[in-house]
Formats: C-alpha cells, sequence, structure tokens
C-alpha cells in the first residue's frame, strides 16, 4: 500500500453518503420539479440529472473546485475564489444551499483534523466573510487537497456526491426506488466518464434554467422538506 | 505523496445545546414556548434552533410568539430525514448552531427542537450537550414499556399532557412510574403539563437544565 493509496482509502470515505456534509437535505430544484408534475417518471430524474444537474456541475463548480485545490493553503486566495463564486452565482438559493454544505464540509473537516480545514474556517468566521464565502466547490478543493488527492480524484469525489445527493432527494421524495437509483446511476456512468474527460472551462459559467428555476419558486401551499 | 500534517480543531467552548426531541404532537414546540419566560426571567440568553420536517410551521410559531427576538429562532430543513439531522449529519443543525452562536455572541443556551419522529430517534453528542425526550400521555401508557432509543438514553424523559389523562383513560401516575422503572433510577423523568393558567413541571426541567448543564444556582 502506498500514500496514494491511502489517499483513495480517504476519498472513498469522505465520499459516503455517511459522511456528514449536510447535503441530504438539497434537491436541486427535485422537489418543485415532482410536486409541479414537471418530472414524474425515473427517465425524467435521469434526463434533469445529465441535462441540468451534471453540465451546471462541470461549467461552473468544476472550475472553483480546480482554482481551489490549486490555492489551497492559502485562505486570502481561497476566499477571493469564494468572492468569485459568490459574485457569479446568480440563482440566490442555490447559492445558500452551496455555502451551507460547503460551510458543514469545513466544518466537519476541521473537526477531523483535515489540513487545511481549520485555517480556511477561521478565516471565514469574518463577519464580512460568512455570507460570501465556503461554497461547496471550493471547499471541496481545499479539502482534497489537504487529504493529498489529485484534482482529478478531488473532481470525481465531487461530481459522484453531486449525482448521488440529487438520487438519493429522489428515492427520499417517493419518486424511485433504492434499486431503481442504482440502475439509473450506473446508466449515468458514461456520461460522468464523458463530463470529466472534457477539459473545464477557462472561465465557469452556467446555464441550468429548468433546475435553477425550479429551486427558486417554492409553493407555499405545499409541504417541502428540502431546502432547494 | 505526503500527507500535509493534521490540524484538528474540536468543538470550541459556546454556549450549551439541548436538544428537544420525540414524537409529533408530543408537545415539544409547546414546552419550549413554555421555557422561554422562565429562563428568561431568570437571566439566560436564549436562542432556538426548529427542525420542521414539512414545514417552518414550529419556527414562525416560535417567531410570531412575542417570547423571544425572531431573530434568534432559525429553522433547519430535514430532507425527509428526521433521524439524520439530528444524529448521522447533524452538520446542517451545527452550522446554524455556530451561526446563532456568531450573531448573538452572548447567548448562554441554544435549544434544538427536533421534527416529530418516532421512539428510535436520539441526538448526537456532536450536535447536543444533553437532550430531552417528549412523549405525552394522549399516545397511550404502554409507551414507556416499548422502550426505544429515544425513552432509554434520553438525559431526561418529559411526560407531557398529563392533565388529559383521565379524558384519553389512561393513568398519568402509572406512566410516569413505569417510566421511572424502565429507565432506571439514575435518569429522570419529569411529568409535565405546559399550556393552561396552571403548568406542570416545566420549572423542574429548567431547574435541571440550569443546574446540571449551566451550573447556575437554582432559585430555592
Amino acid at each position: 500500500m502506498s500514500a496514494h493509496s491511502l489517499a483513495l482509502i480517504r476519498l472513498l470515505q469522505v465520499s459516503d453518503t455517511a459522511f456528514p456534509s449536510g447535503a441530504f437535505a438539497f434537491s436541486s430544484g427535485l422537489e418543485t420539479l415532482f410536486n409541479e408534475g414537471r418530472v414524474r417518471a425515473p427517465e425524467d430524474i435521469q434526463a434533469v440529472l445529465v441535462g441540468q444537474i451534471l453540465p451546471r456541475w462541470a461549467s461552473f463548480d468544476r472550475v472553483f473546485l480546480q482554482a481551489a485545490h490549486a490555492a489551497a493553503g492559502d485562505p486570502g486566495k481561497l476566499s477571493e475564489i469564494d468572492a468569485r463564486c459568490h459574485l457569479q452565482s446568480s440563482s440566490d438559493r442555490l447559492a445558500q444551499a452551496s455555502r451551507r454544505i460547503g460551510r458543514s464540509l469545513l466544518s466537519v473537516h476541521a473537526r477531523i483534523g483535515t489540513a487545511g480545514a481549520a485555517a480556511y474556517r477561521s478565516h471565514t468566521d469574518r463577519p464580512d466573510l460568512r455570507e460570501a464565502s465556503t461554497y461547496e466547490p471550493v471547499i471541496q478543493g481545499l479539502i482534497g487537497a489537504g487529504l493529498g488527492l489529485s484534482v482529478d480524484e478531488c473532481e470525481l469525489g465531487a461530481v459522484h456526491s453531486t449525482c448521488m445527493a440529487f438520487v438519493s432527494a429522489a428515492v427520499r421524495l417517493g419518486r424511485l426506488g433504492a434499486i431503481e437509483a442504482q440502475s439509473l446511476l450506473a446508466d449515468v456512468a458514461p456520461e460522468i466518464l464523458a463530463t470529466l474527460e472534457q477539459p473545464a472551462p477557462q472561465l465557469a459559467g452556467a446555464f441550468s434554467p429548468f433546475a435553477e428555476i425550479a429551486a427558486l419558486r417554492r409553493n407555499a401551499m405545499q409541504a417541502v422538506l428540502f431546502a432547494t | 505523496m505526503t500527507f500535509l500534517a493534521h490540524d484538528k480543531n474540536t468543538r470550541t467552548p459556546g454556549p450549551a445545546r439541548v436538544g428537544i426531541g420525540g414524537p409529533v404532537g408530543s408537545g415539544k414546540t409547546a414546552l419550549i414556548e413554555a421555557l422561554i419566560p422562565i429562563f428568561m426571567a431568570r437571566g439566560v440568553e436564549l436562542a432556538v434552533v426548529t427542525n420542521d420536517l414539512v414545514t417552518r410551521e414550529d419556527a414562525r410559531r416560535l417567531q410570531a410568539s412575542g417570547l423571544i427576538d425572531p431573530a434568534r429562532v432559525v429553522a433547519v430543513e430535514a430532507g425527509a430525514c428526521p433521524h439524520t439531522v439530528i444524529r448521522e449529519d447533524p452538520t446542517l443543525n451545527i452550522a446554524a448552531a455556530e451561526d446563532l452562536e456568531a450573531r448573538f455572541p452572548n447567548v448562554d443556551l441554544i435549544l434544538i427542537e427536533s421534527g416529530g419522529d418516532n421512539l428510535a430517534s436520539t441526538f448526537s453528542l456532536d450536535l447536543v450537550d444533553w437532550w430531552m425526550f417528549v412523549i405525552d400521555v394522549g399516545q397511550g401508557d404502554d409507551i414507556p414499556r416499548k422502550r426505544g432509543p429515544g425513552i432509554m438514553l434520553c438525559d431526561l424523559l418529559v411526560i407531557n399532557k398529563i392533565d388529559i389523562a383521565p379524558h384519553v383513560f389512561v393513568s398519568a401516575e402509572a406512566i410516569l412510574a413505569e417510566a421511572a422503572t424502565v429507565r432506571g433510577e439514575r435518569r429522570p423523568v419529569i411529568g409535565c403539563r405546559c399550556k393552561g393558567a396552571q403548568t406542570q413541571g416545566v420549572s423542574e426541567i429548567a431547574d435541571l437544565i440550569m443546574r446540571d448543564l449551566l451550573f447556575r444556582q437554582v432559585p430555592a
């Protein structure tokens, strides 16, 4: 076993759904899409994942993850990356969700001693940074570097977490069976690979209006289980 | 590949955190409403986190109650997982409590109310320092006998609505006695009525928290 194998063991640990990150409380707009009848069948769920969620991750989150991985260990640079992510986040509810997940991840990694996490948590405790920092991809990049993961491995963990969070929300909303969910994830695996094999864009940008607008639109008359 | 040095950072000292769990409708929010004025009269600075399962009803109810500054009450969505958000993955609640600590540095006590759940519900000790489980006599006189982690592991078992016992054909005394038996001598049980002109047991609950958790003198 090498140090790299140890890093992979840590990747499996932090990418597991049992790892506490708070991501289970967010559906990326799926709850609204179900409630409004715009998404009904497993095929619809897969189409949203492949057509909206994955492209958004690839063109937006991934760019900030890569930048944060390169800047790990420099809280000043990390908060500049966070600030860019903040300014480019057009959907306030998704931005808030990303900050809450990032903050949760940062807090857990600070507690378990992942290198760099406690220092960045202290840095972002400043009142002027609390509402504009700790975006999920920035924290994923910082943590991946702290665990000794390459940027590719870090991306693999991040895209896996994104897909798992989305599909597990569908299961808890009662619209997808637990086994159906695994079948769907197996079908989507080539799409995930193709996404990772494409180079990330130079500049972050996102256009996933179907899911983004759904995440913003909440019907006050209906029960709401998820934060997005 | 080398690993950077660990820089483990465990929870820093801050306000005490008390969990309040229990089934739907057992009176968790009503108990908080009854506790707030008692703590305030004793000079304890409070904040509240609620975990509504499907709405923000409990948070809104407390915010509109006039009992507490609405900014000191925050709701955390449970993502259809009332167990998870307080036990397996309490990070959103931890973040909410940390936010309250940052915004209100003088807070002494944060009450964290779980979403309505079942008898297997327990709090992570990463999240709370001490927790109580609230059941009520209307759920039947066999609830303590069923045990369950919520009833057996909590620091305090509260049996609420003891005033309605005759109307639901159960004996409050028998339920309290059986609860004390199943939990043993060292784990307290308090019978409670937190609504109406004559409350019962609420001051005792506040006394216990003041003494065991805040280490303050309890009024005679």
